[in-house]
């Protein structure tokens, strides 16, 4: 079961047990570039799936804001500081009445084994864990995510879908303010001068929340990057709507 | 002769290592790269043939990949099959009995950790032939032209993921202009376009691993 505390004012730790990661083998088929998983592939997927449960370490957190502005053309203010979001992702922020910065990450340990099975020259598995690490991330975002939902509702409030900086054309520089607005070292993430952040398996974000809120879809038509996550996440989704 | 460094060449383009390896799994029980190598050597076939055997089993695993038929799991299985051959002719490369074709620094820029892209490159260029010098990630400025300083005839390739990231990348390419405007710089990465290479002064951008190989190719044939 999922744990809440607010450690501070409108700021919130979740304990969320690693049982909650459940790794979609059909989307890491897919992510992969396959239909169907070869045998071998299958293997070792098979094989490091079950160890990366041992080595995940969960930490996610939220903070709620109440000082919310979103009347601008190109951005919304988050506790008097602007956030250059862009049109697609600001364009989905009208009409809400707070908005939550998160953070997760799945930890440390995972890199660690990436980096030992390139040492050792198991590079096929390093790949795979590597991109089971990212599935594993994503899901405790959505963990995080489905948990904000259902919170929210209880208040009769919904909410909307999650941006984060470097994608939907959000430039990756906006995560220090981001950061910003949180506690320091928030979740035991920490982010380097070139906006990244360590452990590299964490996802940051904003969801709005409100009466008006709306989940939309990732608005991946009008966004040049062609080969990101939720491009990919949106393809599958609408390949599961269109073989359902 | 022929017919044994054709095996080689397939098992490359497959990723086939060695007797044990269960992959691909069409070839388990068979002979891999490893044992075909040691074979080929003990029959006396020249080193370099072997390793042109070997070239041209990474180049059909690299076109392939460029047109989407295999995917990063088939490429990294066919540089683990490389990666055998290599340890077998480590000691004629040592000796000058055979050369490589050229010299490849490669580095993730200042700031950035990812490093599967620029892996694979580093891979698949050395798969065909060449040197290469892996600077790892996080590479500052500083380190790769104390490195070119070192090599002078050598190319380099400039790997970012992060957009912030690729502002680096263009200093880097800058500082390494002005430096030595001789040596070519080919640069790749997510964030990366034909358009923002040439923006930033790169002479090539590789979207692909093979695209690298086929523009040190290129500069070969100039």
């Amino acid at each position: 079961m999922i744990e809440e505390n607010e450690i501070d004012y409108n700021t919130f730790i979740l304990n969320i047990p690693s049982e909650y990661v459940s790794i979609n083998k059909n989307n890491i088929t897919q992510i992969l570039g396959y239909n169907t998983l070869p045998e071998h592939i299958e293997e070792i997927f098979n094989e490091v799936n079950t160890e990366i449960r041992k080595k995940i370490n969960i930490n996610a957190g939220y903070k709620i804001f109440d000082d919310f502005d979103s009347s601008f053309k190109e951005g919304i203010s988050i506790s008097n500081i602007f956030f250059y979001t862009n049109k697609i992702v600001k364009s989905q922020l009208d009409n809400i009445d707070k908005i939550s910065a998160f953070v997760v990450t799945i930890g440390s340990e995972i890199e660690k084994w990436i980096k030992q099975l390139n040492e050792r020259g198991e590079l096929l598995q390093s790949y795979i864990v590597d991109i089971i690490a990212s599935e594993a991330v994503e899901n405790v975002a959505d963990v995080l995510h489905d948990f904000l939902r259902q919170k929210m509702n209880q208040l009769g409030l919904n909410i909307t879908n999650r941006y984060s900086p470097g994608y939907c054309n959000w430039n990756v520089s906006e995560q220090h303010k981001l950061f910003s607005i949180l506690p320091k070292n928030f979740c035991g993430i920490r982010l380097t001068e070139s906006a990244l952040m360590i452990p590299i398996k964490s996802i940051s974000g904003i969801i709005g929340i409100g009466k008006n809120a709306k989940w939309r879809e990732y608005m991946c038509n009008r966004c040049d990057v062609k080969d990101c996550t939720y491009r990919t996440k949106v393809m599958l989704r609408r390949k599961k709507i269109n073989t359902a | 002769m022929e017919e044994l460094l054709n095996k080689i060449t397939y098992c490359i383009e497959r990723g086939k290592v060695n007797l044990s390896a269960p992959y691909p799994p069409d070839l388990r029980g068979q002979e891999g790269a490893d044992e075909l190598t040691l074979k080929a050597l003990d029959l006396g076939l020249q080193p370099n043939d072997i390793l042109n055997a070997c070239n041209e089993g990474m180049k059909r695993i690299g076109d392939k990949f460029s047109r989407n038929e295999v995917f990063v799991p088939e490429l990294l299985m066919a540089a683990k099959a490389m990666q055998a051959v290599m340890n077998h002719l480590k000691p004629y490369f040592q000796k000058g009995i055979v050369e490589k074709k050229g010299k490849f620094i490669i580095g993730t820029v200042a700031g950035d950790l990812h490093d599967i892209g620029k892996n694979l490159v580093s891979m698949v260029v050395e798969g065909n032939g060449y040197d290469v010098i892996d600077l790892g990630v996080d590479v500052k400025t500083a380190k790769f032209l104390e490195v070119i300083k070192q090599n002078p005839n050598s190319v380099v390739g400039l790997s970012a993921l992060l957009t912030t990231t690729m502002q680096n990348m263009a200093k880097t390419v800058s500082e390494i202009k002005s430096n030595f405007p001789n040596v070519k710089v080919i640069v790749g990465g997510a964030p990366l376009t034909e358009e923002a290479a040439e923006k930033m002064g790169a002479d090539a951008y590789g979207p692909n691993p093979q695209s690298a190989v086929d523009f040190l190719e290129s500069l070969r044939v100039n």
